[in-house]
């Protein structure tokens, strides 16, 4: 199995620094607009969820891409949007129920977490461990889909984080 | 430039001209940013005798170039303007998000002009600004504001506001932000009030940038929080002071008559972390999560919120010698939601609970039984103060203005007017000096020796002499000014000192400067603020203490028998900061630093 980036929600304290790290790795500036990675914060739950895309195994972004742009990668999971063939369309962004997949400018551009290719820019930046980047075990595993739908219930009628 | 946007608003709210001014870049570099940078505008421009209410005053909010970049603990702003609480320049400092956001919408800082007919607020999304009506949240406490606001303009939009408190111009109101951080002291709230501006509520999706090689310095500076000091903040908060502080003798009770709390250990980190702590919470950048979200289930008060911190604790807890830790904790939850200062409202009533003891206000007058240990009445008087509510009309003004109202201004425990912080300077020699010298009147943040003296931070001084605490507080004051001006939480500094931010800095700007030069841009921001101070008024005489710290000794504990000594050190400091004998920078000084 493929590591994955680990999301440990209890453990966050809603710091920001994966966001600032992400945003400057990519876009050379310090914006959560530009970062591929959101701590989502609900006040009067004390909730943080520290997440950025979960690399779905049947992901609806994927189904959504009326021009195949994105595509999911078998040995590693990832999945990533082929700029050159995307039409700012928009169709992934509206399907994503976590809501982390992006229109990132005017034009339409859109962005997503590519686990910076294996190497996370955001879990460095973690001084929390709410981000690991390792395999996860089948317990996790369940974990991490309870957190999904958790997330995915929290950000209905969302349109764009 | 790079750290610093390069811009900064100005919004007169009198005539609504709205203007984008480049920030000036050598007063930059002179002063690093945020606190420097804003103090030099307000001197320049403002009138230090202007009443604080009124429509010539300004206020700045003002960020500095580590703000927002992740920085470990890079937070932090300032709000700089004349205080209407202390007659003197009043800079009090925040976190959260709301700082790092408007750097990200293109701005290192604003300055609020004049006076708005009506309640507005400011609307700003990167270049557009807008004035807005504000007359659907006029009236309403600070969750709801942003709660409104957030749903009303963009619900990733962070926002500062001020609360019924700052409407009704209590002089210990607080500006919030994120809805419990605050810059908190000197009635800065207020101010905002007087301008009947309720909000400024910011989203940045614009960004900005630092120079290269910041990525990697920040990485390796962000890798040495790792001991216990920095553990510590995490698990107990800055409350771990209250074991501490009450074992050596300094921690304030019964409004300043005794420096130990048996209820200590019911307030303290520990109980804080055994009975209500929901989890812990950082700001913007931060490493060290000192930030408490707890959670009160006693009928009697409960409630949902963040704090107590150590300040909060001595102020409602062991100096209205109260050791009902959910009252404590109700009280600081009011305190956030009204807008206010909860070491000045705490201190305020310890002075209100001295004078009802002593007989000088009434049951009548009060409306309750204000003794000293009275909890119930305690968190009441919390509520009645924000909202200027019968008595509380009375609190509202600070102790001061209250003891002085009934003839005895000794029993309020205030320097130039603002109530002094947790750590008695009777037993802690230095921190008369601290309190007496502060730009702002009592408070702990600025130049305290306490950390030298009981801490051991940056490293360990006799705690009861007062030889050598003046070199010991000018140094702590000019660091920790450059430190404001950076942007940087002072606990960062507490736990790596200033070198790192210093490099950090450097990496951020693409500058030179050297550990030297920082502390040089700390000592021209103190004598800034000093120039102020002395052409609002205020010179030696304002740089004194509560009466009874010099003439009562403290009765028990580990530091018995001993008071507070000020003039030989007011004597010391004056001369090393090269000032003349009655506090006022000389011309040579000034020229030394470059002012004039």
């Amino acid at each position: 199995m493929a590591n994955v980036i680990h999301f440990k929600p209890d453990k966050c304290t809603s710091c920001k620094r994966c966001e600032t790290a992400c945003s400057h790795k990519y876009f050379n500036v310090f914006t959560n607009q530009l970062s591929k990675i959101k701590c989502v914060t609900f006040d009067e739950e004390n909730l943080y969820f520290p997440v950025t895309c979960f690399q779905c195994n049947n992901p609806p972004c994927l189904s959504a891409c009326p021009v195949d742009a994105i595509s999911k990668d078998k040995e590693t999971g990832i999945v990533t949007i082929d700029q050159d063939t995307c039409t700012c369309c928009g169709a992934c962004v509206e399907a994503c129920p976590v809501k982390h997949i992006f229109h990132y400018d005017d034009s339409g551009h859109v962005i997503k977490c590519d686990f910076c290719q294996g190497n996370p820019e955001c879990v460095l930046f973690c001084r929390d461990k709410a981000l690991e980047w390792r395999e996860i075990s089948d317990e996790e595993k369940a974990g991490r889909d309870k957190l999904f739908s958790d997330l995915s219930l929290k950000l209905e009628g969302v349109k764009e984080l | 430039m790079k750290g610093w946007v390069g811009k900064i608003l100005r919004i007169n709210l009198t005539n609504k001209e709205i203007k984008i001014e480049d920030l000036n870049q050598s007063l930059a570099k002179d002063y690093i940013g945020g606190r420097g940078v804003a103090s030099k505008i307000l001197l320049d421009e403002v009138d230090p005798k202007v009443d604080g209410l009124s429509p010539e005053n300004k206020l700045i909010f003002i960020t500095g170039p580590l703000t927002g970049t992740g920085a470990p603990c890079g937070a932090r702003f300032m709000v700089v303007t004349k205080s209407p609480l202390t007659e003197s320049i009043a800079c009090s400092n925040s976190g959260g998000y709301w700082g790092p956001e408007l750097k990200a919408a293109g701005y290192d800082g604003i300055i609020i002009e004049g006076k708005s007919e009506k309640p507005v607020y400011l609307w700003i999304k990167n270049d557009r600004v807008e004035i807005k009506e504000a007359s659907g949240v006029w009236g309403k406490d600070v969750h709801r504001t942003d709660d409104i606001l957030r749903k009303e303009t963009d619900c990733k939009a962070r926002v500062a506001c001020i609360g019924p408190a700052g409407e009704k111009l209590v002089l210990i109101a607080a500006i919030m932000n994120d809805r419990n951080r605050s810059a908190a002291r000197s009635g800065v709230g207020a101010v905002m009030g007087s301008k009947n501006l309720k909000a400024i509520v910011v989203r940045g999706t614009k960004g900005f940038g630092v120079a290269d090689g910041f990525r990697d310095k920040n990485l390796e500076i962000s890798n040495l929080f790792a001991g216990d000091l920095a553990k510590g903040y995490g698990i107990l908060g800055t409350t771990m002071a209250v074991d501490i502080c009450n074992q050596v003798g300094i921690l304030p009770a019964n409004n300043f008559r005794e420096s130990i709390f048996a209820g200590a250990p019911n307030i303290s980190g520990q109980a804080i972390r055994k009975n209500i702590l929901v989890r812990k919470r950082s700001c913007h950048g931060c490493v060290l999560g000192c930030g408490r979200v707890t959670k009160v289930t006693d009928p009697d008060f409960a409630g949902m919120g963040e704090g107590p911190e150590y300040e909060t604790v001595y102020a409602f807890g062991s100096t209205c010698m109260i050791d009902n830790l959910s009252a404590v904790a109700k009280a600081n939850y009011i305190c956030n939601e009204l807008g206010m200062d909860s070491i000045s409202m705490g201190v305020t009533i310890a002075c209100a609970m001295e004078l009802f003891e002593k007989g000088y206000i009434t049951e009548k007058e009060v409306g309750m039984n204000l003794s000293f240990g009275n909890a119930k009445a305690m968190v009441e008087m919390v509520r009645k103060t924000g909202m200027r509510e019968g008595f509380g009309d009375k609190l509202a003004e600070g102790s001061f203005r209250l003891a002085s109202r009934y003839g005895h201004p000794e029993f309020s425990m205030t320097s130039k007017k603002q109530e002094i912080s947790a750590y008695d300077p009777r037993g802690s020699k230095g921190m008369a000096l601290t309190y007496a010298t502060n730009p702002r009147g009592g408070d702990h943040t600025r130049g305290a020796t306490v950390f030298a003296e009981v801490f051991g931070i940056p490293k360990k001084v006799k705690s009861k002499i007062i030889e050598g605490k003046a070199e010991i507080a000018r140094e702590l004051q000019d660091l920790g000014a450059a430190n404001d001006s950076n942007g940087v939480c002072m606990f960062a500094t507490v736990v790596v000192s200033h070198e790192p931010f210093v490099n950090l800095l450097n990496a951020a700007t693409g500058e030179n400067f050297t550990l030297r030069d920082y502390q040089l841009s700390g000592e021209r921001t103190w004598n800034i603020e000093r120039l102020f101070n002395v052409r609002a008024g205020l010179k030696r005489e304002a740089d004194s203490i509560p009466k009874r710290l010099l003439e009562e000794p403290v009765p028990d504990g580990p530091t018995k028998g001993e008071v507070a000594i000020l003039e030989p050190m007011l004597d010391d400091y004056y001369k090393i900061r090269g000032w003349d004998k009655d506090g006022v920078p000389t011309q040579e000084k000034l020229k030394e630093l470059g002012i004039i």
